[in-house]
């Protein structure tokens, strides 16, 4: 069994607490309720936030475990309510929230003491309370004042329970090893490569979009899920600009905008107040809204630590025929899972169905919102009419009823039996247990193969040597085939390497195929709107309704060309990695490490992922492009890790709105022209139409051809990278070999035993990634 | 002559041209609903709230409500000495039902058939029997009720519903003549539904006015050639908006008021206004009993420190120290709704009621019906000649064109006589243009809006047209009256200023001439 790094937490309750104490040591249902906290806690908190350094030395960061775990709460107003009751109610809402999906704990297991609080208790109102992790030494990390009260907690291995499969710490303590061992054979490329990797995993989010209709209560959901007002939410107004709510240890915001001319987004560090004033409106301030691309608000909150990011988006209206429908597709296809929320005043509209059809085959991990349920009393009518909606529409997502108000009473007024009569907590845990795991799993699984791969590397440099020093008859046949080998990684690295070659051409053919596309649904689209503005009687009286057919029409196009784009990138990724995977293995430089283990005892091969990971959002669709190519893990590792990565930026996620407004706009110059002649008004109504599309088609053909630039980008990286460690590994494996001829006798036993010794360190590693 | 007895004359006449055709039948019912009641429609998205705000209207738990989709059958509430409900059934072709409004008109096909009226509560309250609701062109409900005296409410399946067949009905008797060609001659063959409303409230719940789909659907039941002067908006379910504040229809009023300043709104609507239905018709069930309970929920404000109103469920939970019975808690709620217990609570709560009847006018009050009232009785029964006018001229224009006969041309031109004459349809028009951008009167949008107040937009008597307040003194009234003509006429004589606006003010300027002749 691993040991696990994380074999001690840290409870600290920042605050005048006297209650804490209470909740903590008081009363035995307290005491277990936080045993149970804590146990959850340990496997959750999986290393998040943990902003541990590794240095050429290769220190594991468990010794520098940082806060992670920032909690706060928005201070509670009523006086009578303050104290014990509020604490309770934070301490048993994150109870409530943890324990659900957790296994009950053993029986048998050691339980842990909780220390008494050794502070005498000064006041009676909280502000905080942080969750530290402490490494295995029991270390102190907070610094604590005279309002502080810490209580410490051992849990041992055992009482944890089973490592869980994604139990991060472990992972990452693992990985710190082989960082380690890359450290110490030398391998500054792997262990650059690594450390690139553990950053990843360590940050690894799940991004959740969160679509609806307006006024349905995005915001409300949001902010009731993370318990705490990081969106603005307003019965009147509603939101205009799509937010990005990511955990950070203290509120910021920061405003993205993109004034006119400019060639790439600014960022604006402001107040959270004034990100609640820009996210707020009413539909027809999104003019003047324009340069806004979006808000981003980082807040202390666990869920969020726990590795998600929430993105809330403006409601569409009327489905596909919104002009901003593309935009939040966009936004969709760029996310790992989508909550799609309507409230249970009604069924699901007609078009609301229509689009929620739609978003589900840009990103197939749905889950349904129901909100409002403590205001409609026909909810559960609604809640089975909505499944039967779903059901017949083939969509396989949950619908969970929720409540704002029933969710906040409940964590205000200490009320667990609130708090779970309003959905929210399970919806967390889905959202924790589902999504997020599943996200965390994927990354996992990703630096897994990298860590393998690099113990593959490394251990060919002892493999090789010791051959030689084994039989030295046939180093010099040794040599020269690793010679071979070199001169074969060598000219991979050059400029004229055949992955090379389809690489440029296959992306200058790709650049040609996409512009073509772009262009040719542009004309449809154009040509379609001509003809319909010219079989109109009264464009000026019916320009609603062109105006949302070519809409539709239009995120129609957009969505069929990005689909077209995607595929086409992953079609080329595909092609490189295959003729690289073919040199590579020609080279010989790195040898099969399974090959050089023991079987798999019963374990799924890594390729045998389970199903619901091939259709797991963008990352997917090219893991699976790649896996069709009969391609062996390390390049599709590599290519999907990047696949998943391209939405990390921000850019894609907040897409521009800009296009959508000039509609509107049209409309109004439409009906107050003078013009009374039909054709005069055609023509007219044609403009208005071909300008948005131009708008829209320039901000499509920006967005493409940065995706294609960054498809490039990355698979250059990637293989040029590749090609580098390939060429590294090839020269020390010939430089040791023949290090090993000049050896004496005695300094050859030597090196055999020290060589063994490294060797089973390697494979004792390696064997821990089968 | 009045403007009535000049549309009575001549559908008369077209009746006698038209005897033994299949035209007859519109006809014939055309001339009866001239001196019968305005035929207004409520209108709207699926679950807009149409039948309760019909209830409220009424007075009556009468129409059926539920949380799913429940209105599947255009459904004609009209004054009638007792409760009686009748099923058009659907044609099966060729004959048609031109059946009459009024019961016993009868006519071809299966001809009306009176069904049960169920009135126990929580049953539908029409019973279509044997009947699915496929089968059923319409159904037609008759109440003593003193509301609908001077108005028959039409109440009306929602648009964009999930079953496209309901959403094609409401359509096609919204829009007479349009939609595809099948649907055409569908209605071809029908002879005619019945259909065609003198006026239209159209409901909305949705907040905000760029719901580009809420305006396409009602931009397609806009009645094609028709003004805004025909349609009011109404926010319904204006309780909604805030769940659980008080001062929701406040929140409500902010809304309407947004959405009036909107183009593409004030292009078919008057104006809108916010309704809480549920608060509206609760004068039709909420008595002693209810309000006793009431009492009691609002005596035992929580039970184990859970307010009793946090959420439906918890209202309707078992509470074996609240006196109020499970039973008559979950009924309150029907009737109420969250928000409606909220308000109605706090009312007791603070002593400001103290009985039933006391309850039900506070909550009335605050429902935005009597602004409703006053506001249809403005825009519609006041002009109700003229709605009607209009209707039934269209109607005329249809049946000539369709069946063109012999006469049909000295109808037409007695037709077009009686619209030039009719100054109040030149108004209507004209307003209707002004409202649609079409009258390209080059004007800025204060005296865009004097334009329209002058032509009756916010009402007919001549305070509301000059927008003075209604207590203004009459020398006042004459003053600004003599101002507005002198304008007017200046204008329409200004060789300079555009055509269209010069006819503008010509028309403006016949208002203020008679006007002043009413005024004295």
């Amino acid at each position: 069994m691993v040991t696990r790094p994380l074999a001690g937490l840290l409870f600290v309750v920042v605050g005048r607490p006297k209650v804490s104490h209470i909740a903590l040591n008081g009363r035995s249902w307290a005491r277990r309720r936080t045993q149970r906290l804590l146990k959850a806690y340990s496997k959750l908190t999986q290393g998040a936030g943990q902003t541990g350094s590794w240095g050429s030395g290769g220190c594991p960061s468990g010794q520098k475990s940082a806060e992670g775990m920032g909690l706060e709460r928005p201070a509670i107003g009523d006086a009578a309510s303050r104290g014990q009751g509020t604490h309770l109610a934070a301490l048993s809402s994150v109870a409530t929230q943890h324990l659900r999906w957790l296994p009950p704990p053993p029986r048998d297991a050691r339980t842990p003491t909780p220390l008494l609080d050794p502070y005498p208790i000064v006041g009676r109102s909280y502000r905080k309370i942080y969750i530290h992790h402490a490494d295995e030494n029991y270390k102190v990390v907070s610094v604590r004042t005279s309002h502080e009260v810490s209580v410490e907690v051992s849990v041992s291995t055992a009482a944890a329970g089973p490592p869980a499969a994604s139990a991060s710490p472990a992972v990452l303590s693992l990985l710190d090893a082989v960082i380690l061992e890359a450290g110490r054979h030398g391998r500054a490329d792997l262990q650059a490569r690594l450390a690139h990797e553990r950053e990843r995993l360590a940050a690894a989010s799940c991004r959740v979009v969160v679509v609806g209709e307006f006024k349905k209560g995005k915001s409300e959901l949001v902010n009731a899920l993370l318990d705490m007002r990081a969106c603005a939410a307003d019965p009147v107004e509603t939101t205009v600009v799509p937010t990005l709510i990511r955990h950070a240890t203290s509120s910021t915001a920061t405003a993205i905008t993109e004034p006119d001319g400019a060639a790439s987004p600014a960022r604006t560090r402001i107040s959270l107040a004034e990100a609640h004033r820009l996210m707020l409106g009413t539909p027809e301030d999104i003019v003047d809204r324009t340069a806004i691309r979006g808000v981003e608000i980082g807040v202390p909150c666990d869920i969020l630590a726990a590795g998600l990011t929430l993105i809330d988006t403006p409601g569409v209206n009327g489905g596909l025929a919104d002009a901003r429908a593309a935009v939040t597709l966009q936004t969709v296809a760029d996310a790992d899972a989508l909550v799609f929320v309507s409230d249970a005043s009604q069924e699901y509209s007609a078009p609301e169905l229509e689009f929620l059809r739609r978003a589900a085959q840009i990103c197939p991990v749905v889950v349904c919102a129901l909100t409002k349920i403590d205001f409609y009393p026909q909810w559960r009518n609604i809640l089975d009419l909505d499944r039967g909606h779903l059901r017949r529409a083939g969509i396989d997502a949950p619908v969970f009823p929720l409540s704002a108000p029933l969710r906040h009473h409940g964590l205000r007024a200490a009320l667990p039996e609130i708090d779970t009569e309003s959905g929210y907590p399970a919806f967390a845990v889905h959202i924790r247990s589902e999504l997020v795991e599943h996200c965390r799993e994927r990354a996992r699984r990703d630096a897994d193969e990298g860590a393998r791969d690099s113990l593959a590397q490394i251990m060919a440099e002892p493999l090789a040597e010791r051959a030689a020093l084994d039989d030295p008859a046939t180093t010099r046949a040794l040599l020269s085939q690793l010679r071979a080998a070199e001169a074969h990684a060598q000219t991979m690295t050059s400029a004229t390497a055949r992955w090379q070659r389809t690489l440029r051409e296959g992306s200058t053919r790709m650049q040609r195929r996409v512009a073509d596309d772009l262009s040719q649904r542009l004309r449809a689209v154009e040509d379609e709107f001509r003809k319909s503005v010219e079989i109109n009687d009264d464009p000026a009286r019916t320009w609603d309704e062109l105006y949302a057919g070519l809409c539709e029409q239009n995120n129609r196009a957009l969505m069929a060309h990005r689909d077209m784009l995607e595929a086409e990138g992953a079609a080329l990724a595909r092609r490189v990695a295959a003729v690289f995977q073919v040199d590579e293995t020609a080279s010989g430089v790195v040898p099969d490490i399974s090959a050089m283990l023991p079987p798999a005892c019963g374990q799924p091969a890594p390729d045998g992922l389970d199903p619901q990971f091939r259709t797991y959002g963008r990352g997917a669709l090219w893991s699976n492009a790649l896996r069709s190519g009969a391609i062996s893990m390390m390049p599709i590792h590599l290519v999907s890790a990047f696949g998943a990565l391209a939405g990390l930026s921000l850019a894609p996620l907040l897409a521009p709105a800009g296009g959508a407004v000039m509609l509107v706009v049209a409309h109004r110059t439409l009906r107050a022209s003078r013009e009374s002649q039909l054709s005069a008004q055609r023509a007219q109504a044609r403009r208005a139409g071909e300008n948005y599309l131009q708008k829209s088609w320039s901000l499509e053909y920006e967005h493409s051809k940065r995706r294609q630039q960054d498809i490039d980008q990355a698979l250059v990286n990637i293989f040029t990278d590749r090609a580098a460690e390939l060429a590294t590994s090839a020269r020390r494996n010939l430089t040791s070999v023949a290090r090993s001829i000049k050896a004496t006798d005695a300094e050859r036993r030597a090196r055999i035993a020290a060589l063994d010794a490294e060797i089973s360190r390697i494979r004792t590693l390696a064997e821990r990634y089968r | 002559m009045s403007l009535r007895s000049d549309i009575r004359a001549l559908l008369t006449d077209a009746v006698d041209a038209y005897r033994g055709s299949p035209a007859e039948g519109i006809l014939r019912q055309e001339l009866r609903s001239v001196d019968g009641p305005l035929r207004v429609a409520i209108a709207g998205r699926v679950k807009a709230g149409k039948s309760t705000l019909l209830n409220a209207l009424v007075g009556e738990q009468i129409a059926a409500t539920d949380a799913g989709e429940c209105t599947r059958v255009v459904t004609w509430y009209s004054y009638g000495p007792r409760h009686a409900a009748w099923a058009d059934p659907r044609p099966d072709g060729g004959a048609g039902i031109l059946g009459s409004i009024h019961p016993g008109g009868g006519g071809g096909g299966g001809g009306p058939v009176e069904i049960p009226l169920c009135r126990a509560p929580g049953g539908a309250p029409v019973d279509l029997g044997a009947y699915a609701a496929e089968e059923v062109e319409r159904l037609r409900v008759e109440l003593p009720s003193e509301q609908l005296r001077r108005l028959t409410l039409i109440d009306t399946p929602g648009i964009a519903s999930l079953s496209t067949e309901v959403s094609r009905r409401s359509h096609a008797f919204l829009v007479p003549g349009t939609g595809t060609e099948e649907e055409a001659q569908d209605e071809d063959q029908d002879g005619d539904d019945g259909g065609g409303a003198d006026a239209v409230i159209y409901l909305m719940r949705h907040l905000h006015t760029t719901d580009v789909s809420f305006l396409e659907a009602f931009r397609q039941t806009g009645l094609r050639g028709t003004a805004p002067a025909h349609a009011v908006g109404v926010l319904s379910r204006a309780d909604e908006i805030a769940p659980g504040q008080a001062e929701s229809i406040d929140l409500a009023r902010r809304v309407t008021a947004g959405m009036g300043r909107d183009p593409r709104l004030r292009a078919l609507v008057q104006t809108v206004v916010p309704v809480a239905g549920l608060l509206a018709q609760c004068g039709s069930w909420l008595g002693e009993r209810e309000f006793a309970a009431l009492v009691s929920v609002a005596g035992q404000p929580a039970v184990d420190g859970v307010p009793l109103l946090l959420s439906v469920d918890r209202f309707r939970a078992a509470h074996p120290r609240i006196a109020a019975a499970v039973g008559d808690r979950s009924a309150l709620l029907a009737g109420l709704g969250l928000a409606g217990l909220r308000i109605a609570v706090a009312l007791i709560e603070t002593g400001q009621v103290t009985d039933a009847s006391g309850l039900v006018a506070e909550l009335q009050q605050r429902s935005g019906l009597p602004e409703l009232r006053a506001l249809l009785e403005r825009q519609f029964t006041d002009r109700a000649d003229v709605l009607k006018a209009q209707t039934a001229l269209r109607r005329l224009d249809a049946v000539l064109d369709a069946y063109p006969i012999r006469s049909a041309e000295a109808l037409r031109t007695r037709r077009e006589r009686i619209e030039a004459g009719a100054h109040a349809l030149a108004e209507l028009r004209l307003l209707g243009e002004l409202r649609l951008g079409e009258a390209d009167a080059d004007v800025d949008d204060d005296q865009r809006e004097a334009m329209e107040l002058l032509l009756g937009a916010a009402g007919g008597d001549v305070t509301a047209r000059l927008g003075l307040p209604p207590d203004t003194p009459a020398a006042d009234v004459h003053a600004a009256l003599r101002a507005a003509l002198d304008h007017y006429r200046r204008l329409s004589e200004n060789r300079l200023a555009p055509r269209p606006l010069r006819r503008a003010a010509a028309t403006l300027r016949r208002t203020c001439e008679g006007l002043l002749a009413g005024n004295g």
